[in-house]
């Protein structure tokens, strides 16, 4: 589990190319607004360049409309007739007339050299406005003399709207100045167009002061260089285009006009691209972010996938290991078995030809030692005992004894089985040895009260594995000073437990392997050949039992035995 | 003393090994035993009638015959008590041999003196019941009931043996039978 989370983490988190790339996003966040405002700039400047010309071109055109009209009626043969004789100017005041009829809004005057009136369009106003013309017209006398028109820009001087006016000499034959015609082209519809446009637009004369513009109230004010702070229109810096327009930060783009000495301004706000680049800019950071999410949750997927096959990976890999395991398990326990089994056939194929052995050892030297003993109490009977024939006795006897003890390997053809009890088995085997136990003083803690417990057995065999225990527990005790035997019977999971434990110096180190093996004794040579309980652990396997050696805490062994209940049957043959 | 007392005690000893045999028979001799040996069990038959023996001591395993069979075959005589040897001995074959109707049992090697004091007995048990049956072949000839009552078989025997017992209860008895069985003779 720990694993699987440790990789989860490690693929959720960002990786540290991620997260910078994250940062440089959005540090590049402040260089996009700018390079995407200096390109909408651009654009717009642009755009703004391309209105201006257009701008300038209907202003040019409307100039060079005026000159005309100006130079058209100056070379009007009724209008030079008019000049002539002043007297016969009906035909060139019709003209005129007829002329402001086409261009509405525009007036048309001509003088005499000395500036008096000779003719006008028309109207009430005119007499007293032709004064002011002719006024105004008087300044640019020299040139009208010399035979050039003029244009200039003035205001109406009745209306106060803008209006080009074009002055334009009326001469005779042998061109000589007569007197001028003047031609006052107003320009309001330039003006509205301008405004309907939209655009924020301005021309200024020679003197930066505005003489046209998008919206009538701006007419009159002078463009100012930085630093007056009265003025409403402030360069900051021409070279970048930037002006303070009205108090809005904006940029303009200018031309001159050419044939009047005039500048036109296209005025941009910044405001809306500012806006527009933050909006840009909105929706880069949006981007930015959708990428960034898109490419966490790609990631995302990536680690999940990752981590579903890692974990897909970890899941064969654990059943295959448990699955390894298990053989494992299951191959060394049936090691363990084969080994237990194999030793268990060791042993009993070493113990049937030990038994074999036996069988024929006891009756090849049965036989002598029998005949020997014969001929000794013979001898003893004929002669009486000597030293010698007691001796020879004596050795007989343990080679007789010898005998008795391999015996009891010679395993009997057929052992009947049945249901015994136990107990009984045990007190027989206490009977049998009564006298062993009273010469060497033990005492014997035993309930032989107890109820019967059966097991299914040989009565005979089982007790000579008890006769075989409690003798060795005797001799075991033989240095001891305090010689107890405890022997008690208990049921434990439907198995007896016959424990026998003594106050003896216990087993040692020795195995349990090593002490029922046939031979091994730690009696001294003469006492016994070790075989008592390898005879024993024979028995124990016949009765599908088995047998534990153990060493007490302070001191002493216990040899154990176990052997199956019996049980269905055991009531009836307690009943009977 | 038992040794004494069993001067002249007849042993008929079957064993087929000389050595256990030589041994045996010195033994018994030294005991002051009347022996006679034999190494297989076919001869045992006529040594009876020969010999007379008082007991028969045998091994258990031999070639031929074996002690088991040969005490089958003696039981059914009236033959001197048996007694086996067996180098081989468990005991279910002990049990099996009492059974049928052994005396004793020995394992090889046995203790000799009580060899001889388990043989002494045999023929003390074995000359009281012959004591017995020739006892009571006489009061039965003194009674001349023998001659009253005839018949050889073992129940007519029998029948004899508790007639006389009767005599000593103060009461008459009667006999009652078929015709033809002997009881009005």
């Amino acid at each position: 589990m720990p694993v699987q989370k440790s990789i989860a983490l490690k693929s959720m988190k960002p990786t540290f190319w991620q997260l910078l790339l994250g940062s440089v996003m959005f540090l590049m966040l402040p260089v996009l607004f700018f390079a995407n405002f200096q390109a909408l700039k651009e654009v717009l400047v642009e755009e703004a360049d391309h209105h201006l010309g257009l701008y300038e071109h209907s202003l040019e055109n409307e100039l060079e409309r005026s000159q005309n009209l100006a130079f058209f009626l100056s070379r009007d043969a009724a209008v030079i007739d008019g000049v002539l004789s002043p007297r016969d100017i009906g035909s060139a005041s019709e003209k005129l007339a007829a002329i402001s009829e086409k261009v509405p809004g525009s007036l048309t005057f001509v003088f005499d050299t000395k500036s008096n009136f000779v003719a006008g369009s028309g109207g009430f106003v005119q007499v007293s406005e032709s004064r002011y013309i002719a006024a105004k017209a008087s300044q640019y006398f020299d040139m009208l003399w010399d035979g050039d028109g003029y244009t200039f820009y003035n205001t109406d001087p009745v209306t106060g709207a803008p209006c080009y006016v074009s002055l334009a000499p009326v001469q005779d034959e042998e061109g000589l100045t007569l007197g001028f015609v003047v031609a006052v082209l107003p320009l309001t519809h330039l003006e509205t167009f301008w405004k309907s446009a939209g655009d924020q637009i301005f021309a200024t004369n020679s003197e930066g002061k505005i003489v046209l513009s998008a919206h009538e109230s701006w007419r009159g004010k002078s463009l100012s260089p930085s630093g007056l702070t009265d003025d409403e229109i402030t360069f900051e810096s021409m070279s970048d285009n930037n002006v303070t327009f009205f108090g809005v930060n904006s940029f303009f783009v200018s031309n001159d006009v050419s044939g009047i000495e005039w500048t036109l301004y296209y005025v941009l706000p910044k405001k809306p691209i500012y806006r527009e680049a933050l909006g840009n800019l909105f929706y880069a950071a949006i981007a930015i972010i959708m990428i960034i999410c898109a490419l966490y949750v790609f990631n995302m997927n990536v680690a999940r996938s990752r981590l579903r096959h890692e974990q897909a990976n970890l899941a064969t890999l654990r059943a295959l290991n448990d699955e390894l395991e298990t053989q494992i398990r299951d191959r060394i326990a049936a090691e363990q078995e084969l080994l237990t089994t194999q030793r268990k056939l060791d042993r009993t194929y070493k113990m049937a030809v030990f038994g074999k052995l036996a069988s024929s050892a006891t009756h090849a030297l049965g036989q002598p030692v029998a005949a020997m003993r014969s001929y000794l109490t013979a001898e003893e009977i004929g002669n009486g005992a000597t030293p010698t024939t007691l001796k020879l006795q004596r050795l007989a006897t343990r080679m007789q004894h010898i005998l008795e003890e391999l015996r009891a390997f010679t395993r009997p053809k057929s052992v009947r089985f049945g249901p015994i009890n136990i107990r009984n088995a045990i007190q027989a085997s206490l009977d049998l040895l009564r006298p062993n136990i009273e010469n060497a003083n033990v005492r014997v803690v035993w309930a032989d009260n107890g109820p019967a417990v059966f097991m299914h057995g040989n009565q005979l065999r089982i007790e000579q594995v008890f006769v075989n225990v409690i003798r060795n527990a005797i001799d075991a005790m033989q240095s001891s000073e305090k010689r107890i035997l405890e022997i008690d019977l208990q049921l434990v999971d439907q198995r007896i437990i016959a424990n026998f434990a003594d106050t003896g110096p216990g087993f040692g180190d020795t195995s349990l392997e090593t002490l029922t093996e046939p031979f091994y004794t730690t009696h001294a040579s003469g006492n016994g050949m070790g075989l008592g309980l390898a005879v024993t652990a024979d028995i124990v396997e016949e009765h599908d039992g088995y047998m534990i050696a153990v060493n007490r805490e302070n001191g002493g062994g216990i040899m154990a035995f176990s052997f199956p209940l019996l049980k269905g049957e055991v009531q009836d043959v307690a009943a009977e | 003393m038992l040794q004494r007392s069993s001067e002249g005690y007849r042993i008929l000893i079957v064993d087929d090994d000389d050595e256990m045999r030589e041994s045996l028979e010195t033994l018994l001799q030294s005991a002051g035993w009347k022996t006679k040996t034999v190494p297989a069990a076919d001869a045992v038959l006529q040594l009876i009638e020969e010999f007379e023996p008082e007991v028969i001591l045998t091994d258990f395993r031999m070639p031929g015959m074996d002690g088991m069979t040969l005490l089958a075959n003696l039981r059914q005589l009236n033959a001197p008590p048996v007694i086996l040897m067996t180098a081989h001995g468990d005991i279910p074959m002990a049990v099996e041999a009492i059974q049928l109707g052994a005396f004793s049992f020995f394992e090889k090697p046995f203790d000799p003196r009580r060899l001889l004091e388990v043989l002494a007995s045999a023929v003390v048990q074995n000359r009281l019941s012959d004591m017995n049956n020739d006892l009571k072949a006489r009061l039965s000839r003194m009674s001349k009931l023998d001659r009253i009552y005839l018949g050889d078989s073992e129940d007519a025997k029998q029948l004899r043996d508790r007639v006389l017992e009767y005599c000593e209860i103060s009461a008459p008895v009667v006999l009652t039978g078929e015709t033809g069985t002997g009881k009005e003779s």
